[in-house]
């Protein structure tokens, strides 16, 4: 096996001679750790801690990795996968931070992984959390209440179905800047006024606890609503900084704003175009709001002036 | 803005030419005008030559900054090699050229994601140091990954 080994290097080394140009410096070895680490930030977490048996020197380098990437698809049993992301999170360097951390999971999540991996990246200075989940045994984010994260500027919590409760993260994050959810249950009534620095919010097929959404976000600028199945409406906006709205869906809801429209407004609706509009007539202020709507098929919509809002 | 042109010299002492506007999308060049005007020669004694002619390619590009993401991908996606995209990811860490240096990295980590672990160590070139014996015992140290 070596002795293969070896003489497939030295093709591969007579190959380089060929072309003159390559010597021996282009060795991943001889790179400035720093760049090791960019490229193992690119690999599945299961592939970057396989690069331990490479070689002597490569033992403990995917345990100082700024990003960790849990994909339960590498793996054929879901408990291997729970027990890949312990091993992982112990035998960690403890004292380099995870910038970004993404974990997406099949079947049904125990609140205990998902507890340890939360707490992990929010210990380690997390700044892109990302995780995708297909059901969680408790029905719940473990989200704590006491959970709370300077670091944080994304967040996505997006789960296959309906059963996620969101517990109020108002208030946990002071630096988010963009906020996902995907089918989560949202129970509190303002859940979206406790971030300061919010600049982008997506809400993907959520339900709302009341017909009645708040936003309240000072820097928000763009706000995506996806609602097939779940209802609201009326939606309260108190977002001066608001550039673009965009709705898909089937039933727009009231939109109430306190500071005139958004510069944009995109509105996709599946059955009946003519009624969206109409409910954006109702607020009044259009004239300085392009609106482009278009059902299913495609853009039937009108605009209704392009003035930029100042 | 007078179009100044700063001259950058290889690791084998070769010397290219670039507008001073263009090259200052390089941090580390940025600086160094920044600091001293950067009149003279720019040495840049990591860097051989074929690959800072690859980097001066890639400043002079004239893309609109929306077509930018497309094009650093089309770029080092058309320069494939392993032994290429490391010089070339080397390069952009010194001069700082995060796009760059990103879209090199995440190309390495691309073309070795399918790899076996003998694939991974022929492609980035690392010579295996452990016998059979102490390989097998650290893969049963991390069994747990395999």
């Amino acid at each position: 096996m070596a002795a293969k080994r070896k003489t497939r290097s030295d093709q591969q080394c007579q190959k380089q001679r060929k072309r003159p140009r390559r010597t021996e410096e282009c060795r991943l070895d001889s790179l400035p750790e720093s760049l090791q680490l960019h490229i193992l930030s690119f690999l599945d977490a299961k592939q970057a801690v396989q690069t331990s048996v490479l070689a002597k020197s490569w033992i403990s380098l995917w345990t100082r990795t700024p990003v960790l990437r849990f994909n339960y698809i590498a793996f054929r049993k879901l408990r291997a996968f729970d027990k890949f992301v312990y091993n992982v999170l112990r035998f960690r360097d403890h004292a380099v931070k995870v910038n970004t951390l993404t974990f997406i999971r099949g079947g049904t999540s125990s609140a205990k992984v998902l507890k340890n991996v939360l707490d992990y990246a929010f210990s380690h200075g997390v700044s892109h959390l990302e995780f995708f989940i297909q059901r969680s045994r408790s029905g719940l984010w473990p989200v704590c209440p006491r959970t709370s994260s300077d670091s944080l500027k994304t967040l996505s919590l997006k789960s296959g179905n309906y059963v996620i409760r969101c517990p109020s993260l108002s208030g946990m994050f002071k630096n988010l800047a963009v906020l996902h959810l995907k089918g989560a249950v949202l129970k509190n009534l303002e859940p979206f006024s406790g971030f300061p620095m919010l600049e982008k919010l997506v809400l993907d097929d959520c339900r709302h606890a009341t017909t009645t959404m708040t936003v309240e976000a000072t820097r928000l600028a763009y706000l995506s609503i996806t609602s097939h199945v779940c209802r609201i409406n009326r939606c309260h906006l108190n977002t001066p900084n608001l550039r673009l709205f965009e709705y898909v869906g089937s039933d727009l809801p009231k939109l109430i704003t306190h500071d005139g429209l958004p510069t944009y407004v995109y509105i996709e609706e599946r059955c009946c175009a003519r009624g969206c509009l109409n409910g954006f007539t109702g607020i009044g202020g259009g004239g300085s709001t392009g609106v482009v709507s278009c059902d299913g098929e495609g853009v039937i919509g009108k605009h209704m002036g392009n003035q930029r809002r100042k | 803005m007078s179009k100044k042109t700063l001259t950058l010299m290889s690791k084998d002492k070769q010397l290219f030419n670039i507008e001073e506007h263009l090259a200052v999308q390089s941090v580390t060049i940025r600086n160094m005008v920044k600091e001293d005007g950067a009149s003279s020669v720019i040495p840049l004694p990591r860097v051989d030559s074929e690959t800072l002619a690859l980097v001066i390619e890639y400043l002079n590009r004239q893309q609109a900054p929306e077509e930018d993401e497309d094009y650093v991908k089309k770029f080092v996606d058309e320069r494939g090699e392993i032994p290429t995209l490391l010089e070339l990811a080397q390069a952009a860490l010194d001069l700082d050229i995060k796009k760059l240096m990103d879209a090199a990295c995440m190309k390495v980590a691309d073309l070795i994601k399918d790899f076996t672990l003998e694939e991974v160590r022929e492609a980035l070139r690392i010579e295996n140091d452990r016998t059979p014996e102490e390989e097998k015992a650290i893969r049963d140290e991390f069994q747990w990954a395999f």
